[in-house]
């Protein structure tokens, strides 16, 4: 399958943010330098336990759904629309067509309560985080979820290592439970 | 806020992967992906809208959280080219309550209304956008001739750029006796 990679930059015109390669070609692949836009956004429409994702060469599309009689959607990237730029001008088929993937935690929930009673919370905890905070300003992230982050790594040594040392502890186990 | 934050999803059926990094910070997470389930969007018939009303949206937020001292279950919204035009309207166990907007182009800055229209939607659904009601500089109201209603939010972001967010509801069936169009069923 042909790979594609749109970079979305800032609204200020920044120069192109570093690409994420460690995954060789990755369907999809976007970089917003600032957080907060889309946590704004998202947080419109946390309303439901899911969101769907839609991937179009224009960018990302969530939608949230509630007992069918009521959508929320957001389109992110219109913030960026005149920025967006198809890095590889062979924009693969399955992007011409919108791919649709759910995003959520429902599964590994539903894991945590049959294997590990204790591990419900963390897990709803886990499960909000993503939904709610996952763009959250990063230290707070750090400091407010650190025993659900599913990976918080620190690049150099800071005072707040117990936490990380706690954040990776449980990270192992959320793992496992996944 | 200037953290970064970088999307990506390899394949189809890999996680969506989001990764974060402020000064010298690195938060990633990874998102299991499901088969998508949700049926097609909810209608909004563009071409037969029974109402078009652009205003700013804390003033509608205002008048969502207004209702809300009635504990209600139920909001009808409805619509006349003769006054009152726009209005809001809940009924509860603790009372009832109504807000009206005149047509001042200053508060309504679009305002298109052939015919007069009533629907009755969700509360507690409409009051789910309230999120996106504080932040949004403006909404556009719109119905269609059944009923469906389609609330978009402007929101200006950082830098001088607009967002979308959009939701769409489907209303109650109109009880006898009152206005509206023949609807579908909303499956509640």
């Amino acid at each position: 399958m042909e790979a594609v990679r749109i970079s979305l930059l800032s609204s200020r015109g920044a120069k192109p943010i570093i690409m994420d390669t460690h995954t060789g070609r990755p369907l999809f692949s976007a970089v917003s330098s600032s957080a907060r836009q889309l946590f704004l956004l998202l947080r419109c429409i946390s309303f439901a336990p899911k969101a769907q994702v839609q991937i179009t060469p224009n960018g990302l599309r969530f939608m949230a759904e509630e007992s069918q009689v009521m959508q929320g959607r957001t389109l992110p990237t219109l913030t960026f629309e005149s920025d967006v730029e198809l890095t590889n001008e062979k924009v693969s088929s399955s992007l011409r067509s919108p791919s649709l993937h759910h995003t959520g935690i429902q599964n590994l929930l539903m894991k945590t309560k049959t294997r590990r009673k204790r591990g419900r919370k963390a897990t709803f905890l886990f499960f909000k985080y993503l939904c709610l905070h996952s763009l959250r300003r990063c230290k707070s992230l750090v400091s407010m979820t650190s025993k659900i982050v599913g990976q918080a790594v620190i690049s150099r040594t800071e005072p707040m290592a117990p936490f990380l040392v706690e954040a990776l502890l449980a990270l192992s186990k959320i793992e496992f439970l996944g | 806020m200037t953290g970064m934050c970088r999307l990506s999803y390899a394949a189809e059926g890999d996680p969506l992967c989001i990764v974060l990094e402020e000064a010298g910070v690195t938060t990633s997470c990874e998102l299991t992906t499901f088969e998508p389930e949700f049926r097609e969007d909810i209608p909004l018939q563009r071409e037969n809208l029974a109402q078009k009303i652009i205003m700013r949206a804390s003033w509608l937020h205002d008048a969502i959280n207004e209702l809300s001292s009635t504990s209600p279950s139920r909001l009808t919204i409805a619509a006349s080219p003769v006054a009152p035009f726009f209005t809001l309207s809940s009924i509860g166990p603790m009372g009832s309550a109504t807000v009206e907007f005149s047509k001042d182009p200053q508060l309504l800055e679009t305002f298109q209304v052939p015919k007069p229209t009533v629907n009755t939607y969700k509360y507690s659904l409409i009051k789910s956008a309230s999120r996106a009601m504080a932040i949004a500089s403006k909404v556009s109201i719109r119905g269609d001739e059944q009923g469906v209603l389609s609330l978009q939010f402007m929101i200006e972001v950082e830098g001088g750029g607009v967002s979308f967010v959009d939701f769409r509801f489907v209303p109650y069936l109109p009880e006898d006796g009152e206005g509206g169009e023949e609807e579908e069923d909303a499956a509640e």
